[in-house]
């Protein structure tokens, strides 16, 4: 990255159930508080200080993420509910919400000892 | 090349106010970070050096130095008021792209000063919040 060029982000939680295959434990309907990190790259605007709104990236997640998909089954929303799929859906989705290309990456982390990151970055 | 990452952690308060807009812009770009006295956080700073594995101990840098570096750049800031304390927050905002920068150029500043030229910092991670975190490389 060049000088003031930042990654910023954001994480917040999804409580939700779903289940993954056809045979054994993940096919099974379970749980999950999913942990949601949203990063954004950018350059910082020299003026505020910022390289996007913290209190529109909070209304973003709370709107496209935490207001769907907390407490829901997320099968209801979605074909398949991998962490590697959810961490594409929701950056996915997310990328039409923010200015172009300023949405980096997203990470889903399903458990504490497992997570999935869409787009797989060098150097991320 | 080899990666060594050591964190430490201050808190400090600061609000965000820009003193070139108006009232309304202030309150429409920063909402709640503007106001009067401000807020606190519990910050935590990353610092990542690069550099080659040197000697018996095959360390990039002697650990305990890069926390004495740490410590000589946050412990200034720590119980302190970013706004009112620190000059170099009083023209610009200490939002934490800004305080990240800060606080990259002091650990470089300190690096230089003890002669390490063979080091370099791989990244910056401010953490503001455990749930937010902002990075410069």
């Amino acid at each position: 990255m060049k000088p003031n060029r930042f990654r910023i982000a954001r994480q917040i939680v999804v409580r939700a159930m779903h289940q993954v295959g056809q045979t054994g434990p993940c096919s099974r309907p379970h749980g999950h508080d999913y942990r949601v990190e949203v990063i954004l790259e950018g350059e910082m605007d020299q003026r505020t200080g910022l390289v996007f709104s913290r209190s529109e990236f909070d209304e973003i997640l709370q709107r496209h993420l935490v207001d769907k998909y907390d407490g829901s089954n997320l099968n209801e929303f979605f074909k398949v509910t991998s962490g590697e799929a959810l961490a594409r859906e929701f950056f996915s989705l997310l990328e039409k919400e923010f200015p172009k290309g300023l949405l980096h990456q997203v990470r889903v982390q399903e458990t504490v000892k497992n997570y999935f990151e869409f787009p797989a970055l060098p150097g991320a | 090349m080899t990666v060594a990452t050591r964190r430490r952690s201050f808190s400090s308060a600061h609000f965000y106010h820009q003193k070139s807009l108006s009232i309304e812009e202030n309150q429409r770009i920063f909402g709640r970070c503007d106001t009067p006295h401000g807020h606190g956080h519990d910050y935590t700073l990353e610092v990542s050096v690069a550099g080659s594995p040197k000697g018996e101990t095959e360390m990039v840098i002697d650990l305990s130095l890069l926390d004495r570096i740490l410590f000589e750049v946050t412990d200034p800031l720590d119980h302190r008021h970013l706004n009112f304390d620190i000059p170099a927050f009083r023209d610009q905002v200490p939002t934490t792209e800004n305080v990240a920068l800060y606080l990259r150029s002091e650990v470089e500043k300190k690096i230089a000063d003890r002669g390490y030229t063979d080091l370099r910092i791989e990244k910056i991670r401010l953490f503001e919040t455990p749930e937010i975190w902002v990075e410069l490389r």
